[in-house]
């Protein structure tokens, strides 16, 4: 959906259109599901993030300026109400990439395109993911906003920008530090006898 | 490692955002610094794996349950709408309130049904003071004493009829002796003691011409005219004192010799217009005169207005026995032990709405239309009054 249609999509939604404010919903809820899910790493919580910042964006329809696109201001509500959710839930709960959710769904680790995996492969990819799953909820909240919205969601600095509402250059020397922590927490312990 | 080179070129080489130019410059630098080539690897690495992981797909309906949600919103109040309920520490702080005032509410009444059951209403015969069984007007409160102190109010004349055929109807006294003997289970001693009261009836009253007492009556010019025959101590045997057991011969001759006179008084008082017959005496307040013998009991009555030192007797059986057009009429037996009784008369202006005179230990009720003054005076009057007393009981008078 290019920015014209969504433009319109929202104008029709503005106007009452319930067929439309319909499609502008689901055209939004795997990203926001998908930044709620990476950013409180529990299905339950991220599912009942998604449905409030879905919520959100219907009762503020109307304030929506349009001068950015709609998908970072719904990344944007979503991201606001994740780290909210985050300050309030104390004790951390992760989400296993390798295991099923509640929801009955596969597990992260399982539909990983590319090559035809091995049992091995795909027992080592599992572990990855854990650890990485794992990893990334010990970020602090602003470097996993920024990794979120960069790798997993793959945004440009701009729209990342955007919607935390930060600088280019602080959100790329988030970014480089978010890195350089996650790779301290994935290195492997050192071995006593070295 | 870091530190010594730039991070944005850094992150640019593992973002992929240098110019080609920037980017030959670092793979030179990266093939010096091996170190820098692990740590830009690791970070190619995880980036790789960051965005080779899959997006989870959103649970099912999630769109149309934010719609549901949403129009459940606009039409009900969710729980966050809802006004915040009264908090436990706001019931806290209310309870002691509301205890507070309960036991304040209690305590009001309490004192009211208190106040307002020691104030006497003289209009009200169950709840008088002077109209409850065992209660005098010396045990009245002090209220009520003052108020009987007061000076009585005038006279009616028609004030009789009323009262005179609610009494006899009241009371029918027992045709003959022996009738009113099986009656209250008297035994002939009893009978005895009676029957002398009995034989000296009203046509002996008039004949006793004994000196007369007088004796003043507060608020007003008159005095009562009262016979003069000594008192003896059987004189009280119409009464009953308190503590004393009502099922006694002497208090069983007492009563039957009411219930006599009161029949034979009822009978004849319908038709009978008394006028008083007093004198005018200045108040007389404080003890009673050294005339009748006796000294002052520890708790005589506050302020006795009078008394009837000689035939009071007969005058107080007449007025228990059938005047129930009195006002008060208060009796201090004070010659228990052999001393003479004496006959202290009290006028209140309060209103004893009894139909026929009642007896309350040592005091009677009187209704309020009379003067205790004109009772007496009448009584004096009446030939139907006996003018003999019982004979002295022995266990009584010691």
């Amino acid at each position: 959906m290019d920015f014209t249609e969504e433009s319109e999509l929202v104008e029709r939604a503005r106007r009452g259109d319930p067929g439309a404010l319909a499609e502008l919903l689901r055209s939004q809820e795997s990203r926001v599901y998908h930044v709620c899910l990476r950013m409180v790493s529990h299905a339950d919580d991220a599912a009942e993030l998604a449905q409030d910042t879905l919520v959100k964006m219907m009762e503020h329809l109307a304030e929506f300026r349009g001068d950015a696109k709609l998908s970072t201001w719904a990344t944007r509500i979503a991201m606001n109400l994740s780290i909210s959710h985050l300050r309030k839930r104390k004790p951390r709960r992760t989400a296993s990439l390798s295991q099923p959710n509640r929801s009955g769904q596969a597990a992260y680790g399982e539909s990983i395109p590319g090559r035809e995996p091995t049992p091995e492969s795909c027992v080592e990819q599992k572990e990855m993911l854990d650890e990485l799953q794992f990893a990334i909820a010990q970020l602090d909240d602003d470097q996993r906003a920024v990794l979120v919205l960069r790798d997993l969601e793959q945004l440009d600095y701009q729209t990342i920008a955007d919607t935390l509402d930060l600088p280019v250059g602080t959100v790329k020397s988030r970014l480089f530090r978010a890195r350089l922590s996650l790779r301290e927490k994935l290195r492997p312990a050192p071995c006593p006898e070295s | 490692m870091n530190d010594r080179h730039d991070p944005n070129l850094i992150l640019g080489y593992v973002e992929d955002d240098l110019t080609p130019d920037q980017r030959a410059d670092f793979d030179a630098l990266l093939r010096s610094d091996h170190t820098l080539a692990a740590l830009v690897a690791d970070l190619q690495a995880q980036r790789a794996l960051l965005r080779g992981t899959p997006p989870p797909p959103p649970p099912p309906g999630l769109a149309d349950a934010a719609t549901a949600r949403l129009e459940r919103r606009m039409l009900l109040p969710e729980p966050d709408d809802l006004p915040p309920a009264p908090s436990s520490s706001r019931r806290r702080r209310l309870m002691p309130l509301v205890a507070y005032s309960g036991v304040a509410a209690v305590v009001t009444l309490t004192a009211a049904v208190v106040f307002q059951s020691l104030r006497s209403d003289p209009t009200d015969p169950a709840g008088s003071t002077f109209s409850r069984p065992g209660v005098g007007l010396a045990q009245a409160p002090i209220e009520a004493q003052r108020q009987a102190m007061l000076p009585p109010r005038p006279a009616t004349s028609a004030f009789d009829q009323d009262d005179h055929s609610a009494s006899a109807a009241e009371s029918s006294p027992p045709a003959t002796v022996d009738q009113a003997m099986a009656a209250e289970n008297l035994t002939p001693r009893d009978r005895g003691a009676f029957g002398r009261s009995e034989a000296e009836s009203a046509d002996t009253l008039s004949a006793r011409s004994e000196p007369t007492t007088k004796v003043p009556v507060p608020g007003s010019n008159q005095s009562l005219a009262l016979g003069g025959r000594p008192i003896r101590s059987d004189e009280h045997s119409g009464g009953r004192m308190l503590g004393e057991s009502p099922t006694t011969p002497s208090n069983r001759t007492g009563r039957l010799r009411d219930r006599l006179a009161h029949g034979t008084k009822a009978a004849e008082t319908a038709d009978r217009t008394p006028e008083p017959e007093v004198t005018p005496l200045s108040p007389q307040t404080g003890a009673h005169p050294t005339a009748m013998g006796g000294p002052s009991p520890p708790s005589a009555p506050p302020r006795p207005l009078g008394e009837i030192p000689a035939g009071a007797s007969q005058k107080y059986r007449a007025v228990q026995s059938g005047r129930p057009d009195l006002r008060g009429f208060e009796w201090h037996p004070r010659s228990w032990y052999g001393q003479p009784a004496d006959i202290s008369v009290r006028f209140g202006k309060r209103d004893v709405q009894t139909a026929a005179l009642q007896r309350r230990w040592n005091f009677f009720e009187i209704p309020a239309r009379d003067t205790a003054a004109s009772v007496l005076s009448d009584v004096s009057s009446d030939p139907d009054i006996p003018a003999t007393d019982a004979p002295t009981d022995p266990a009584e008078t010691e």
